[in-house]
């Protein structure tokens, strides 16, 4: 009954969340959320698939640097400059246990936005949207004996405007060069890990849903997915996980007064490579993701990579 | 245990009201207020930049380096989704768009507020305005002077001066071109372009949406019709020109095409 009660309530929030869970052993580490709050914050064409690796536990409280790097056509023309556009992020994570089947986290970021145009630099900094979530593990395999553990979460939440949304930095080159959406936002998710002896397959599917902000603009709804292939080799107390992957992203246009904006709409397909390690209390991981295909805003801006690092200490 | 999840009932039961306040509904629009609009041309030249003195083949296989690209819009139109248009008072509604000097935007005041879903300007100047003579339009007419936008009075505006330096089979050597498009006693060469806009325009009092359209000069004359340039070589050899005859009644049906709007900013910002 409780389950129902919770899962109804998941599913009618039109929740949030983007989240990846590549360890779960037996050992001090164990599950670990990938989240991305970079859903059309600074990053529409950026999105929720990043799945930067980090180890967490249970609880925690890390801090999370993730580098984007875009270019951007500055002009509506064939031949008009590209330009480069670099976003940072800081992020403060924690996510705390409520019970042994559910968990609440919360993600403040911190952006540092800039780009050179041919007339003059621009550059945000400020507090982006925070996101609160919530995970509910449906399923885990109880047999420790068995070949094969698997585990289903699902997930939702929310993503509060603290981010400042300005339409003025909304013209012909990227729309997403903002701190925030603006707007309150929903993600619904689910995670499916299976593990067999050392070897782990983590696959995620999320969707946000995005609503119109003060500025009558919604960046679209956007779905994200993700299948990361990891290793975890134990040297005493070190626990290594090189991990490879893919993921991808795709981007329903965004509308302004309720019309869709033309040259909005995408998609991005990612390779990803990463490895993390995790020592007693302190865990730390980088990884990078190029993308293989992408055809973002009509072409009008281009991913070139990203990159990301974190370090956790674990409660 | 039995705390928390209350504790997050509670919480995702609130968050759903908040999403059902954040929706806003279009309040109903005051048709007795008047807002801004812009007009912001964009000159390229076969999908890149116009850049003058950079040069490009087109397809008729001439190689043109465009010096000069200007041209006058006039009798601005906005037009409603079901049809309803705003003329522009047409004594306020002539206007020069000149690359070289940067002229590239149009500012429109005093327009009902509404939501405008095509515009409709004319190329040129109409034959009923410049009929009513020199002294009705003295203003314009010296401006347009200034921009090079004019023979004679008796002879009348050029609605289109567009200048360079081209290249061809028949001249290895670059010589000077010259396409004056215009009205003559022949032929009415003005023309009303309609453009659709990819979204409304938000006309509000303190909002003044900007319409971002792109001009293509290659189409002037390499579009539905296509115009030689090496075909109106003057006997001498030294340069080409293009002034009147058929070949005005050919780019006027080209400049049909000439234009398209790109994106609409909506707002109070002035970005393109």
């Amino acid at each position: 009954m409780k389950k129902l009660l919770i899962l109804f309530l998941l599913l009618n929030q039109t929740v949030n969340a983007q989240f990846k869970n590549l360890l779960s052993d037996q050992s001090s580490l164990t599950d670990a959320y990938f989240l991305d709050d970079c859903d059309a914050c600074g990053c529409s064409a950026s999105g929720g698939s990043m799945g930067f690796n980090s180890m967490l536990s249970e609880k925690f409280i890390g801090v999370r640097y993730m580098y984007q790097k875009y270019q951007s056509r500055d002009g509506v023309f064939n031949n008009s400059p590209w330009i480069d556009e670099n976003f940072n992020t800081v992020q403060l994570w924690g996510r705390i246990p409520v019970s042994s089947k559910m968990d609440v986290m919360v993600l403040a970021p911190y952006h540092f936005l800039n780009r050179e145009k041919m007339t003059d630099s621009q550059s945000l900094s400020g507090l982006g949207d925070i996101t609160l979530l919530t995970f509910y593990n449906l399923h885990q395999t109880q047999n420790d004996t068995a070949t094969f553990h698997h585990k289903i979460l699902v997930g939702g939440g929310i993503k509060v405007p603290t981010g400042v949304f300005n339409n003025k930095n909304n013209g012909s080159i990227n729309p997403s060069f903002q701190l925030g959406t603006g707007s309150w936002d929903y993600n619904l998710a689910t995670e499916y890990i299976v593990r067999a002896n050392n070897f782990g397959l983590n696959t995620t599917l999320s969707y946000v849903f995005k609503t119109e902000n003060h500025k009558n603009y919604k960046f679209g709804n956007q779905f994200n997915y993700g299948s990361t292939l990891f290793y975890t080799i134990l040297v005493d107390q070190l626990q290594l996980v090189p991990q490879i992957g893919v993921a991808g992203e795709t981007y329903q246009a965004n509308q302004e007064f309720k019309e869709d904006v033309p040259y909005t709409k995408g998609d991005i397909f990612f390779g990803k490579l990463g490895i993390e390690a995790g020592y007693r209390k302190f865990s730390a991981g980088i990884n990078v993701m190029l993308p293989i295909n992408q055809n973002l805003t009509g072409g009008r801006v281009e991913a070139d990579y990203r990159l990301a690092f974190n370090i956790n200490y674990i409660l | 245990m039995k705390q928390n999840i209350k504790a997050i009932a509670l919480f995702l039961f609130t968050t759903s009201f908040l999403i059902s306040c954040s929706s806003d509904d279009t309040a109903a629009i005051d048709e007795n207020t008047f807002g801004e609009a812009q007009l912001y041309f964009d000159n390229g030249v076969n999908g890149d930049k116009l850049i003058l003195g950079a040069s490009y083949t087109n397809s008729n296989n001439e190689r043109l380096t465009i010096n000069r690209l200007n041209y006058i819009i006039s009798n601005i139109i906005f037009i409603k989704s079901d049809g309803t248009e705003y003329v522009y008072p047409k004594n306020k509604s002539y206007f020069i768009v000149s690359e070289e000097s940067g002229i590239n935007t149009i500012n429109l005041t005093d327009i009902p507020a509404g939501d405008y879903k095509q515009i409709k300007f004319g190329l040129g100047v109409d034959n009923q305005r410049y009929l009513e003579g020199e002294t009705a339009q003295q203003e314009f007419w010296d401006y347009a002077t200034s921009l090079d936008m004019v023979w004679t009075w008796s002879t009348g505006y050029r609605f289109i001066n567009f200048e360079g330096t081209f290249t061809s089979d028949s001249n290895p050597e670059s010589i000077n071109f010259q396409v004056h498009q215009g009205s003559n006693s022949a032929t009415d060469n003005y023309r009303e372009i309609m453009l659709n806009l990819p979204t409304t325009a938000r006309v509000r009092m303190g909002d003044k949406p900007s319409i971002h359209i792109i001009a293509d000069a290659n189409v002037i004359l390499d579009g539905i019709n296509k115009i030689k340039l090496s075909d109106n070589i003057n006997q001498a050899g030294t340069s080409a020109a293009i002034m009147g005859g058929e070949n005005l009644v050919k780019i006027a049906a080209n400049t049909q095409a000439m234009f398209k709007v790109d994106h609409v900013h909506n707002g109070s910002g002035t970005e393109h």
